[in-house]
């Protein structure tokens, strides 16, 4: 019998931790990015959540969720993060933070689909709309720094991407209420 | 565009545009309203799907010595996606960095730059002419290493040079105390025995407790540490810098340019060489991190150890949860969380129970002192399961004085959880040496002592040996001194054999204390479930 400890000793056991860590990262950033919000913040205490995670994984018991293991990891790191680092930065208190983060694991498959059909939406963009959102999401820019980037009226570029983002969640909407799954 | 105030405020917030007041009421709204709660959460995997998205189709130009890398490991050829493969070919780099052991795995290595034929005699290798440039430190040799330019050795010590490795990995463990990990490709100037140049590729600084700071250069800036493990990585237009420990501190080269940067513990910075005033934060997916710990200790004790501290805590203090494993959190006074917490130092360069401690570091303890470090979990024993803690101990030499009769005592506690410190102090169960030089074990308040004293200044083994059933704990003590043979298994006699007790089965915490005459020397700390993996500290 493999077990827990016999799986994780070896070159394989960082391939099973690798494979588990990149089939839920896109939803482990989601669940920190629902208590952070900033992208800045995010991706250092996702940086953080991956490292620990990475030295924990001995503790992992393999019988259970990868993702409920990690967002509790993640919810430590995200504590830690708001009693250390970002004092500056408006936070929600810790109250509504442990809610949502409740209610985001709670919800992890609902997150998932959405992913999904996130995916599916992008590809009914035209290939200038992905562009866009590819610039404004995907450096480290400011949208107002992205717009002067590309000679742009900051105000307009807001309204296009709000326009954009209507239209992906109208279209997540509807892809989730064919496949039966409410919103 | 929503003229709805929740949907408004959630979008300042996402943009960092909200005011204070908007942030009070949309908290207060999220709180006391589901549905605007599930709209928000709705919104947020909008936002992540979206970086996500736009992250990982942005990351193909990213690949570049890094697929080498993943193309060596069977699993990463699977299709998973390319932004990641990055990802797992640094975990990979990890993984190559904390299984390098040199003095175990390429001694016969050590003075020849890998990519060679192992068996070519090193004085044919003798890779460029001797130079006067000082010896700076000792090199380490990868198996994996190919060099364009290796740097120049005198008995196995690399001088001040310029180092190009073309492929693989090499170690630079300079003098002053600075690891330095190539990755290649990569080229550095190496100037002196704190500083160093990065001209291209990724290294990553390690500077040790011992070290008084570390200057690295790259074409626009100097980073100063300030006390850290950090990588940096430089391109044709970018330097990146990623801190996984302490701080470090960024000052551009450019003396009109007056911009400095502290990056602190998981942040990390890319600076374009066009705008070196100007850090940006690297989007999702495109981090490499690196950290070392000690698997090496872990992967050889086979799951068995349950916890770990070496004294090989980097860059700082015991305080910081640096070294070990197995614990939660550093080491902190056990004297209601004030005083001092002993001194890491080098350990002499000395075998002692296979154990070559040469370059290796230990827990110095003086009069008085105190700390207590707890386990991440709980442990226990069981009728099944039995628990060894061990270590080595060096007694250093005390001036005892009349009337301060346990001034001179080292005590090793195992802690119980308990909210009252007399429980806790009852129920513990605890050995060490008694201010006569005396080996005692105390089992939960029964206590036994040796007749015989403990040497002054040679290192022991302790060995303590607990397992708790229904009704009683038994403990048994085996000090071995230098020389002598270690158990391959479990002994049948022992130094001391306490009195069974009734103690507690589960332990919280594990405690150091001194007398306020006693020094000590603490090493190779190790709490297991096998006697194997609490002797052998070979590996």
């Amino acid at each position: 019998m493999t077990t827990r400890d016999d799986r994780f000793e070896t070159d394989d056991g960082t391939a099973a931790f690798m494979a588990m860590l990149m089939e839920h990262r896109h939803r482990l950033y989601a669940f920190i990015a629902k208590q952070l919000v900033n992208p800045a913040d995010v991706e250092d205490v996702f940086q953080k959540t991956s490292v620990v995670l990475w030295k924990k994984m001995h503790d992992f018991d393999t019988g259970g969720s990868f993702f409920h293991w990690a967002c509790g990891i993640a919810f430590n790191e995200v504590r830690n993060f708001l009693t250390v680092q970002r004092r500056s930065r408006l936070h929600f208190n810790i109250e509504l933070l442990e809610m949502m983060a409740r209610e985001a694991v709670e919800e992890d498959s609902l997150a998932e689909l959405r992913l999904g059909a996130l995916r599916h939406c992008l590809r009914d963009l035209s290939e200038r709309q992905q562009t866009l959102l590819q610039q404004c999401y995907a450096g480290a820019e400011s949208i107002t720094e992205v717009a002067q980037q590309l000679g742009r009226e900051r105000t307009s570029l807001y309204k296009q991407l709000a326009r954009l983002r209507e239209k992906l969640l109208a279209c997540i909407r509807l892809r989730l209420a064919q496949e039966g799954t409410p919103s | 565009m929503s003229h709805d105030p929740l949907n408004q405020h959630i979008d300042a917030l996402i943009h960092g545009t909200i005011t204070e007041a908007e942030h009070q009421w949309l908290q207060s709204r999220l709180q006391n309203d589901a549905a605007a709660r599930k709209l928000f959460r709705e919104r947020m995997d909008l936002e992540a799907g979206l970086r996500t998205w736009a992250a990982d189709s942005d990351l193909v130009p990213q690949l570049t010595a890094r697929d080498a890398l993943a193309g060596k490991r069977g699993w990463f050829a699977s299709g998973w996606h390319i932004a990641w493969m990055a990802l797992a070919a640094s975990i990979l780099s990890m993984v190559v960095w904390w299984t390098w052991t040199p003095e175990r795995d390429l001694p016969q290595q050590a003075e020849q730059p890998a990519g060679q034929p192992a068996g070519q005699p090193a004085e044919a290798l003798s890779l460029r002419p001797e130079t006067t440039a000082p010896v700076l430190g000792k090199w380490v040799a990868q198996a994996n290493g190919v060099w364009q330019q290796p740097p120049a050795l005198a008995d196995g010590r690399f001088k001040a040079g310029l180092l190009k490795l073309e492929s693989g990995a090499a170690e630079l463990r300079f003098d002053s105390g600075t690891i330095v990990v190539l990755e290649g490709p990569c080229e550095l100037m190496v100037n002196t025995a704190d500083s160093a140049q990065l001209l291209a590729g990724t290294v990553y600084v390690n500077v040790t407790e011992v070290s008084n700071g570390f200057l690295l250069a790259t074409p626009e800036s100097q980073i100063i540490d300030d006390g850290t493990q950090y990588a940096v990585s430089v391109d044709s237009e970018t330097t990146e810098v990623h801190v996984f420990d302490g701080s470090v501190i960024w000052t551009s080269i450019d003396a009109d340019a007056d911009f400095e940067d502290r990056i602190a513990t998981g942040e990390s910075r890319r600076y374009l060489r066009s705008q070196p005033g100007r850090p940006r934060r690297i989007p999702f997916g495109q981090r490499q991190f690196v950290k070392r710990i000690d698997e090496e200790v872990r992967q050889a004790g086979g799951g068995e150890l349950l916890a770990y501290d070496g004294f090989e805590n980097l860059a700082g203090q015991i305080r910081r949860d640096r070294s070990g494993f197995g614990w939660s959190g550093g080491w902190e006074s056990a004297r209601a969380g004030r005083g001092p917490l002993g001194e890491v130092i080098a350990a002499p360069s000395d075998v002692v129970f296979g154990k070559d401690r040469s370059g290796r570091r230990l827990l110095s303890l003086q009069g008085g002192e105190s700390l207590r470090r707890r386990f991440e979990e709980a442990i226990e024993s069981q009728s099944d399961k039995t628990l060894f803690v061990s270590l080595l101990m060096t007694r250093q030499s005390t001036s005892e004085r009349e009337g301060e009769g346990q001034a001179g005592g080292i005590q090793v506690v195992l802690e119980p959880e308990s909210a009252s410190p007399r429980f806790t102090r009852r129920h513990s169960v605890s050995f060490g040496v008694t201010s006569d030089g005396r080996l005692f074990l105390n089992n939960s308040g029964t206590i036994d002592e040796t007749a015989t004293s403990l040497p002054i200044g040679e290192p022991h083994l302790f060995v303590l040996m607990y397992q708790a059933d229904s009704n009683t704990t038994t403990a048994h003590l085996r000090v071995y001194r230098v020389g002598e043979p270690v158990d391959a298994t479990q002994p049948t006699v022992w130094t001391v054999s306490g009195t069974p007790s009734n103690g507690p089965a589960k332990f919280v915490a594990l405690r150091l204390s001194l007398g306020t005459r006693a020094t000590a020397q603490i090493d190779e700390l190790r709490v297991s479930d096998s006697w194997k993996a609490a002797v052998d500290l070979a590996n």
